[in-house]
C-alpha cells in the first residue's frame, strides 16, 4: 500500500517500524521522547524509554555509548538535535567509529547511525545553526546519505540502520514539508545508489540534498530551451560514480550543485571524478554551485541569501556551458 | 590495608598464585619490550607498565568470561590479564600480521572482542564510553555482564570523561571506572592538573560511590574490584576505583631520561613498594606457595616470553595490497575504497 506522506513522516514511520522489526535497535538524543525534530514522535509510547532514550547535552558521551553498544551487537541511532553539533563530538565519529573496523583488522563493527534532521540552514539560524556538515565526514570515509524524497528518506535510513558500518543521515530541513508517495510498510533503498530524477540530453546537473529540488525548478523553466538531466547521488560514501559517468558521457557538460561549504566540498569530489574520468566526454568546463566560501549564512535574510545556493545560480551555470 | 600487614589466610591458592603468574608476565613482557625498542629490533616506541601490575592483574582477574573491558595507550598488562597470548601482543607490538590486530594497530591500539576486549585506544579518555555503551547493551539485554574501563589520571580531565560518568550514573549502567593515578599525565603531576585531593572524590559528584585504593597491592585490587563488580553485577550501577599507582619508566621509552620531574626519593620509595617482589616474598612467609613452585612459574613465564618474540619475528608484516580491508564491514559497493591514483 502507498500513500501519501510529508518526508518527516516517512522518516518517523521508518524509526517506528525499525524499532519495531529491529530488535537490536533503539534510539538515542536530546529530547527524543519528545520527538522534538520529528523524526521519533509518539515512539516512546510504543518502544518505552529503554529505546526511546533522552540524553544530557553530552554529544561526545551518547555517540561514544551508541559506539560501544554497536561495539557488541546493538544497532543504535543517535540522533544529533543540531547540525553542528557534530563537530563536538567529531573524535567518536571519525577517529573511534570510523576507524574501529580497520584498526581492529575487522574484528569489531560499530553499526551506528547518526542522524542529523536539521541538516542545512533551516533560514535564519545564524551562523552556528546552519551547516551541512557532511563533507567533513565525507573526509573520513564516514558511509553518508542525504536522502531528498519522502521515498528515499524512509527507504535509506532503514538500509543505514541495517548497514554493518556506521552511518551518517543527513535529512535537509527544507525538504521535509514535501510530500510524496511512500509505500505503508518498511523497504530498504540501497546504499551506494544515485537516482536520475529527470533525464535530460543537454547538461547534467549533479545535485545534492536541497539543491535537488532546485535543479528540478530549473529544469522545469528551462525545458524549451536546454533539456537538463537532474542526477541525485543520495548517498556521497559510497558514491555511485557509474551512474553519474554515464550522464556525463551522454551530456558532455556538468554542474554539480550542493548547499554545503565549497572548500573540499561534496560538489568537489564529485567534479574532481567528473573531470578525471569523465575528461574525454566533456565539452565544457565543470562547473560547481555551493555556498559561498566557507562563510557562514547570517541572520539577516539578504546575507543569508547571498551565502547559499539557489536555483538562480544553478540556472545561471547551466547557461554557462551551452 | 597495606600490602605489608594484610593477610593472605583464606584465599585460595590457585588465585593467589594466577595472581603472582599473570604479574610476573606482564613485568617479564614489558622489560623485553623495553628491550627490543631499545635495540631497535622493533620498530615502535612503546608506552609500558612496569610498576602498574598490581592493578592491571588484580582488576581484571576480578572479572568473568563474558564481561567487557576498554583500556588506555599502556594497555599490555590489561590485554595479558584478560588471558591474551602473549605471543599475539608482542606479535602486535612487532606489526606482524598475526598480531592482535592483524598489524594494523601496533603497541597502543589492541582488541579482542571473543575475550571482551573492545580496545584499548590511542585517545586518550575516548574509550570510556565504549565500556559504557557495552554496558548499555548489557542493561538492555538484561544480561549480568560488567564492563571495566581502565582510565589514567591523565584521562581524568577529558570531557568525554565527565560526559559517560554521568550518564552511566543516570542510567545506572552495570560499568565500573578504574583510573589508575600513575601521578603524571606525561610529565604533568595530578596535583597540578587536577582539584580533589583524590579523583575517585570526583565520583560523589557524579553520584556514585568512589574510592582510592592501594594500587601496588594486587590482594587490595583484587578484592576490591571483586566486591565493585559484584555490587555492579547485581544491579547497583557505576561505581568510580582510583588505584594509587606508579611508573616505573617514563611516558615511552624513547623519552626516557629526557625529562626531570620526579624526584629519585620518590622513584626509590615506589620502587621499595614495587608490587611483585613484595608479593613473592609474602607469599612465601604465609606458606601460601613454595618457592620451587614461583620459580617454576617464573621459568614458564619467562620462556612465554621468549616464544612469543620468536613467534613475533618469524610473522610476517600484512600483505601491502590488503591495506584497505576492513576498512568497511559493507565493502560490496562499486569503487568503495578510492585509489591513491588515477
Amino acid at each position: 500500500m502507498m500513500s501519501t506522506k510529508s518526508y518527516m513522516e516517512a522518516v518517523n514511520e521508518s524509526h517506528y517500524q525499525t524499532l519495531e522489526e529491529i530488535e537490536d535497535a533503539f534510539v538515542m538524543g536530546e529530547d527524543v521522547e519528545s520527538g522534538l525534530t520529528g523524526t521519533t514522535g509518539g515512539l516512546v509510547q510504543e518502544f518505552g524509554p529503554d529505546r526511546v532514550r533522552n540524553t544530557p547535552i553530552s554529544e561526545p558521551g551518547f555517540t561514544g555509548l551508541g559506539i560501544g553498544a554497536a561495539m557488541v551487537g546493538k544497532r543504535p541511532i543517535v540522533e544529533y538535535q543540531i547540525n553542528t553539533a557534530t563537530y563536538v563530538s567529531m573524535d567518536q565519529v571519525v577517529n573511534q567509529a570510523a576507524k574501529l573496523s580497520h584498526m581492529s583488522d575487522g574484528q569489531i563493527k560499530a553499526p551506528v547511525t547518526i542522524t542529523v534532521p536539521m541538516a542545512g540552514a533551516p533560514g535564519s539560524l545564524a551562523g552556528q545553526h546552519s551547516d551541512n556538515p557532511y563533507p567533513a565526514f565525507m573526509n573520513y570515509g564516514v558511509k553518508t546519505v542525504v536522502p531528498t524524497t519522502p521515498y528515499d528518506a524512509k527507504g535509506l535510513f532503514r538500509s543505514a540502520v541495517e548497514e554493518d558500518d556506521p552511518v551518517m543521515v543527513f535529512f535537509p530541513t527544507v525538504l521535509q514539508a514535501n510530500e510524496g508517495e511512500v509505500p505503508d510498510e518498511s523497504y530498504t533503498v540501497p546504499l551506494g545508489e544515485a537516482d536520475v530524477r529527470r533525464e535530460g540530453g543537454d547538461v547534467t546537473v549533479v545535485a545534492v540534498g536541497e539543491t535537488v529540488e532546485m535543479a528540478l525548478e530549473v529544469a522545469d523553466d528551462l525545458a524549451d530551451e536546454i533539456d537538463v538531466e537532474v542526477v541525485d547521488p543520495r548517498t556521497l560514501v559510497p558514491l555511485d560514480e557509474a551512474t553519474i559517468l554515464e550522464s556525463v558521457e551522454k551530456t558532455g557538460r556538468v554542474v554539480v550543485a550542493d548547499n554545503a561549504n565549497r572548500l573540499c566540498g561534496a560538489a568537489a569530489e564529485i567534479a574532481s571524478r567528473v573531470a578525471n574520468v569523465g575528461f574525454w566526454s566533456l565539452e565544457a568546463p565543470v562547473k560547481r554551485v555551493t555556498r559561498l566560501h566557507t562563510v557562514p549564512p547570517s541572520f539577516a535574510p539578504p546575507q543569508e541569501e547571498r551565502v547559499l545556493a539557489d536555483a538562480d545560480t544553478i540556472e545561471t551555470a547551466v547557461r554557462d556551458l551551452v | 590495608m597495606s600490602q605489608e600487614t594484610a593477610s593472605l589466610e583464606g584465599y585460595d591458592g590457585d588465585l593467589l598464585r594466577e595472581l603472582y603468574r599473570k604479574m610476573y608476565l606482564v613485568r617479564t613482557f614489558e622489560n623485553t619490550v623495553q628491550e627490543l625498542v631499545e635495540s631497535g629490533d622493533v620498530f615502535t616506541d612503546a608506552h609500558l607498565m612496569q610498576g602498574q601490575e598490581a592493578t592491571a592483574i588484580g582488576a581484571t582477574q576480578a572479572l568473568r568470561e563474558g564481561d567487557y573491558m576498554t583500556t588506555t595507550h599502556r594497555p599490555h598488562g590489561h590485554i595479558l590479564g584478560m588471558g591474551v597470548e602473549p605471543r599475539r601482543v608482542m606479535a602486535e607490538i612487532g606489526g606482524r600480521e598475526t598480531g592482535i590486530s592483524g598489524g594494523r594497530g601496533g603497541e597502543m591500539h589492541m582488541f579482542d572482542p571473543s575475550q571482551g576486549i573492545i580496545g584499548s585506544n590511542g585517545i586518550v579518555g575516548a574509550s570510556l564510553p565504549h565500556a559504557a555503551g557495552a554496558a548499555l547493551a548489557s542493561q538492555l539485554d538484561g544480561d549480568d555482564a560488567v564492563a571495566i574501563a581502565f582510565f589514567g589520571d591523565g584521562a581524568s580531565n577529558q570531557g568525554v570523561v565527565h560526559e559517560t560518568m554521568n550518564l552511566a550514573a543516570v542510567w545506572e549502567l552495570p560499568v565500573l571506572f578504574l583510573v589508575e593515578n600513575n601521578g603524571y599525565a606525561v610529565t604533568f603531576p595530578v596535583e597540578e592538573s587536577s582539584g580533589p585531593d583524590h579523583l575517585a572524590d570526583r565520583a560523589a559528584g557524579y553520584g556514585m560511590p568512589g574510592k582510592t585504593i592501594d594500587g601496588q597491592d594486587v590482594v587490595t585490587v583484587y578484592d576490591e574490584v571483586s566486591d565493585a563488580v559484584d555490587s555492579i553485577r547485581s544491579g547497583g550501577g557505576p561505581q568510580f576505583i582510583e588505584a594509587e599507582t606508579y611508573r616505573y619508566l617514563d611516558h615511552t621509552v624513547s623519552l626516557t631520561g629526557m625529562f626531570d620531574y620526579r624526584s629519585e626519593e620518590e622513584e626509590e620509595q615506589w620502587h621499595e613498594r614495587d608490587p611483585i617482589p613484595n608479593f613473592r616474598t609474602r607469599l612465601i612467609e604465609a606458606d601460601a606457595v613454595d618457592e620451587d613452585e614461583i620459580e617454576s612459574i617464573e621459568k614458564t613465564e619467562t620462556e612465554r616470553v621468549e616464544a612469543a618474540v620468536e613467534f613475533m619475528e618469524e610473522s610476517e608484516f600484512p600483505p601491502a595490497e590488503d591495506a584497505a580491508a576492513h576498512f568497511y564491514q559493507n565493502e560490496d559497493y562499486d569503487g568503495v575504497y578510492q585509489p591513491r591514483y588515477r
